[in-house]
């Protein structure tokens, strides 16, 4: 009986592999050798893709009950959150794991770039890798998104700024990307088919590709200083060199990453339980142009840099710099594909890594802490300082709820409270004239949003004058200089329907 | 699996710990009129002002006010804002922080499996106690004033009346109207302004005045008339409908 039964599961097998091949595409994956002293350094790269499968998993169960249109998107995250059973892990799961595969990519890259692995015969993977990089980035940028609130605002407004200064055709490259000219419904659903098809799709035939390049080429020794990659040669060391030392993947090396694995999972999992899921801030609201520069983390650098430069020099960084950290990345292993390995006898490498650390490091530790990002709920909880209402015209007063209602205390602040990002204007009627400052409100400049469509001529007139009272010597200006005559701004349409909106 | 096992007995402490993204534990229970009172610094004082005077925006603090626009005005006001004005509706936010004890009840109700309330739903709940402790805060004693609040229930203004009452009543603080010219409180008639408010701030601002800024109510004084002069309702419909049709005329 038992025979027969072996027989017939063994014939299954063996019908099964002689068809498909499974074994002998697994096994392989499984016993390749590796070198005996790949210790914990090597545990990074199966972290990430670890983290990659709970993205997967937890992704596919939060898109059987996301909305993916920009009306129900915040319900539904909403309703995840508060009446699905376990929704909310699951968001905080998905959101923690997220960052984690970010930070286990970043330091698996880094471990490669000091040991100097990616030289040859690895320049492919190398890659491949750095394709990866940009995939899980953007996978991380689409997903904030996709909370459709206002740090996906925020997120979608400096990317669509990033595309508009591309010359020529930058309004088309943000036409593009936004699904017309403003973020709306057709931004959502393009950001989704992104999150959930083409970027996963392409990340997991780029990881496949750098999976079939670990079993090509092996995986690097730790390096020694002395010992010095030359390709006419190296293939034939390595070979005889695993030969003799080297274990196989299982048990051996596949233990260590199944024990690092294991830990990251329990701190991320404790960690989504403890903070719970992330977002959704405020429901976004089209009609007011916000001022939140909290991306998530991945991204708070370009933020700090953006907010730090020069405004001259920024529309040449914007367009520059991106093409040229891709192609020193890409380029990296073409460059230097032979010598030494060994951190110790590549110094430039690691004062260039650690320079390249530290700057990153620090512009996102400015993003977190930094006095000039903005108050947010500026708006609605600090109250204009009554001294500058005393004797002011009613159309000045309409000036002040102007300022509270468009949130320009999130940037400026008033009598001491408000934002630190744009200048206090507190005196700013002395330092200003009427022209400028209607020219800065309606066209912005220096970091701060052009108002220009998204403030009638007479909310923009209100404001202005407002602003021209707020003299040092806090005395109210006796008169108006030329209120009534300037009206001749182009917009004359009735007022839009600012307390509706967004509703 | 026992990986998994772990996951899930840290996913479920947490859960317990949780319950929802909402923690009742973690809110400070306060009075209604409390609770109301730290929503309004957090929600209404930018404009409103910082005890309810001498804001931007009208004067709530005022019980007579108060009484005589109703708390289901001051619900609908607080849900939806003044359409066509600068108050915002806190409608589809879930801008109440603070919570007090009724409040509470409701967040427990919650998360009662059985009957979950949508955020509308709960919202509308907040909203009513929200106005309901600012009633208790700053509407005590409070008395309707007999000439309606509303536009709605206000009688039809006449333009040409309304100039009138504009050079008798308001002209010697406002200025005649179509000057920017130095006047005490400022124009009224400018176009810019008058684009800025709705009709029901204009009504609101005669009826009520501005207590805060000097600017008298319905029931005066007014310079150079007798004491005891005040404005009916249909004055304040013809002035109001008098300063739109300055604008109207100007465009
Ligand atoms: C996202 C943040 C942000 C918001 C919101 C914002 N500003 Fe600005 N604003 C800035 C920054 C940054 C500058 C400095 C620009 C520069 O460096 O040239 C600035 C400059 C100004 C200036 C010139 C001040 C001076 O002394 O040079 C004025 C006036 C001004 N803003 C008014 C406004 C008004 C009015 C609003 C609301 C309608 C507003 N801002 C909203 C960021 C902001
Ligand atoms: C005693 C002087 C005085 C008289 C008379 C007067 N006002 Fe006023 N009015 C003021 C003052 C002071 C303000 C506050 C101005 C400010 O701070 O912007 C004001 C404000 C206003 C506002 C703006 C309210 C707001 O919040 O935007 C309107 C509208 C207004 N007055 C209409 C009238 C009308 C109509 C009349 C005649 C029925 C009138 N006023 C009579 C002094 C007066
Ligand atoms: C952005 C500034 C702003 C905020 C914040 C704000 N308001 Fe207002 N509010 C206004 C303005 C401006 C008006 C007058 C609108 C008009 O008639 O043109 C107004 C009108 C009102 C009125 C009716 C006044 C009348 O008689 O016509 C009430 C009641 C009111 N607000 C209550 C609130 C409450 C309660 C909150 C907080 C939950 C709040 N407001 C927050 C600006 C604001």
């Amino acid at each position: 009986m038992i025979r027969s039964i072996q027989k017939i599961v063994g014939g299954l097998l063996g019908w099964t592999e002689s068809r498909s091949g499974l074994v002998s595409f697994v096994a392989p994956l499984v016993t390749h050798r590796v070198p005996r002293d790949a210790k914990w350094w090597y545990v990074f790269g199966s972290a990430s893709l670890m983290f990659f499968s709970i993205q997967v998993v937890t992704g596919i169960l939060l898109a059987t009950m996301y909305a993916p249109s920009a009306a129900e998107a915040y319900q539904s995250l909403q309703y995840i959150d508060h009446q699905v059973p376990f929704g909310w892990m699951l968001r905080a799961l998905h959101a923690w794991s997220s960052n984690a595969m970010i930070l286990m990519v970043v330091i698996h890259m880094s471990q490669v770039f000091l040991h100097a692995s990616f030289k040859f015969p690895r320049e492919l993977m190398w890659m491949v890798g750095v394709l990866l990089l940009f995939c899980t980035l953007a996978l991380a940028f689409t997903g904030q998104i996709m909370r459709w609130d206002q740090d996906a605002y925020w997120g979608l407004g400096i990317g669509a700024a990033i595309m508009d200064r591309v010359p020529v055709i930058g309004n088309q490259l943000r036409n593009v990307m936004l699904g017309g000219p403003y973020i709306g419904g057709a931004t959502l659903s393009r950001f989704f088919a992104l999150h959930v098809f083409v970027l996963p799709g392409l990340t997991i035939a780029l990881i496949g590709a750098h999976m079939a390049l670990i079993l090509k080429n092996g995986i690097s020794e730790m390096p020694k200083p002395g010992m010095v990659v030359d390709p006419k040669t190296y293939v034939a060391e390595y070979e005889e060199r695993i030969k003799k030392t080297g274990v196989p993947f299982m048990p051996d090396a596949a233990q260590r990453d199944m024990v690092f694995c294991g830990l990251m999972l329990i701190l991320v999992g404790a960690l989504a339980a403890y903070l719970g899921p992330v977002g959704p801030s405020g429901v976004p609201n089209p009609t007011i142009i916000d001022a939140n520069p909290r991306p998530d983390y991945a991204f708070l650098w370009i933020f700090t840099a953006l907010a730090l430069m020069p405004p001259q020099i920024e529309t040449a960084v914007l367009l520059i710099a991106p093409p040229i950290v891709v192609l020193a990345l890409l380029g990296l292993p073409l460059l230097s594909n032979r010598g030494e390995r060994a951190p110790s006898r590549r110094p430039g490498a690691v004062i260039s890594y650690v320079l390249i650390a530290t700057v990153l490091g620090t512009l996102t530790w400015l993003g977190v802490v930094s006095a000039w990002s903005p108050v947010m709920n500026a708006w609605t909880s600090l109250p204009t300082p009554p001294q500058y209402l005393v004797g002011r015209t009613p159309l000045e007063m309409q000036g002040a709820l102007v300022m509270q209602h468009s949130q320009c205390r999130n940037c400026h602040s008033l009598g001491g409270e408000g934002g630190m990002r744009g200048p206090n204007l507190d005196n700013v009627g002395s330092r200003k004239s009427w022209d400028q400052l209607v020219r800065q409100v309606q066209q912005g400049g220096g970091n701060m949003p052009a108002y220009g469509k998204n403030l009638s001529s007479a909310e923009t007139t209100a404001v202005v004058a407002f602003m021209t009272t707020l003299r040092n010597d806090g005395a109210p200006e006796s008169t108006i200089p030329g209120a009534m005559e300037r009206q001749s701004s182009p917009d004359q349409a009735p007022k839009p329907v600012l307390g509706d909106a967004g509703k | 699996m026992m990986l998994f096992g772990v996951i899930l007995a840290a996913g479920f402490l947490g859960a317990c710990g949780k319950m929802s993204a909402t923690d009742p534990e973690e809110t400070v229970v306060l009075t209604g009129s409390q609770a109301a009172l730290m929503n309004y610094a957090q929600n209404c004082s930018a404009c409103h002002g910082a005890q309810g005077v001498n804001g931007a925006a009208r004067q709530l603090a005022d019980a007579n006010y108060l009484a005589s626009v109703g708390r289901q005005a001051l619900i609908s006001i607080t849900t939806n804002g003044v359409p066509g004005g600068f108050c915002p509706g806190f409608g589809s936010n879930d801008l109440v922080n603070w919570i007090s004890e009724s409040d509470a009840k409701t967040v427990t109700e919650q998360i009662d499996k059985t009957r979950v309330k949508t955020v509308a739903e709960k919202n509308a709940e907040q909203f009513a106690h929200f106005v309901d402790g600012l009633l208790q805060a700053w509407g005590k004693n409070g008395a309707a004033i007999s000439i309606p609040w509303s536009v709605r229930s206000a009688p039809a203004g006449n333009a040409s009346s309304g100039q009138a009452v504009y050079a008798t009543m308001c002209q010697s603080c406002h200025g005649a109207p179509g000057t920017t010219l130095a006047s005490t409180a400022g124009s009224v008639t400018d176009p810019n302004y008058l684009r800025l408010i709705t009709d029901q701030g204009l009504r609101s601002a005669v009826l009520f005045g501005r207590p805060d800024r000097g600017m008298p109510s319905w029931s005066g004084p007014f310079p150079n008339q007798a004491p005891d002069r005040t404005l009916s309702s249909q004055e304040i419909s013809d002035v109001v409908a008098f300063l739109r049709s300055t604008a109207s005329q100007k465009q």
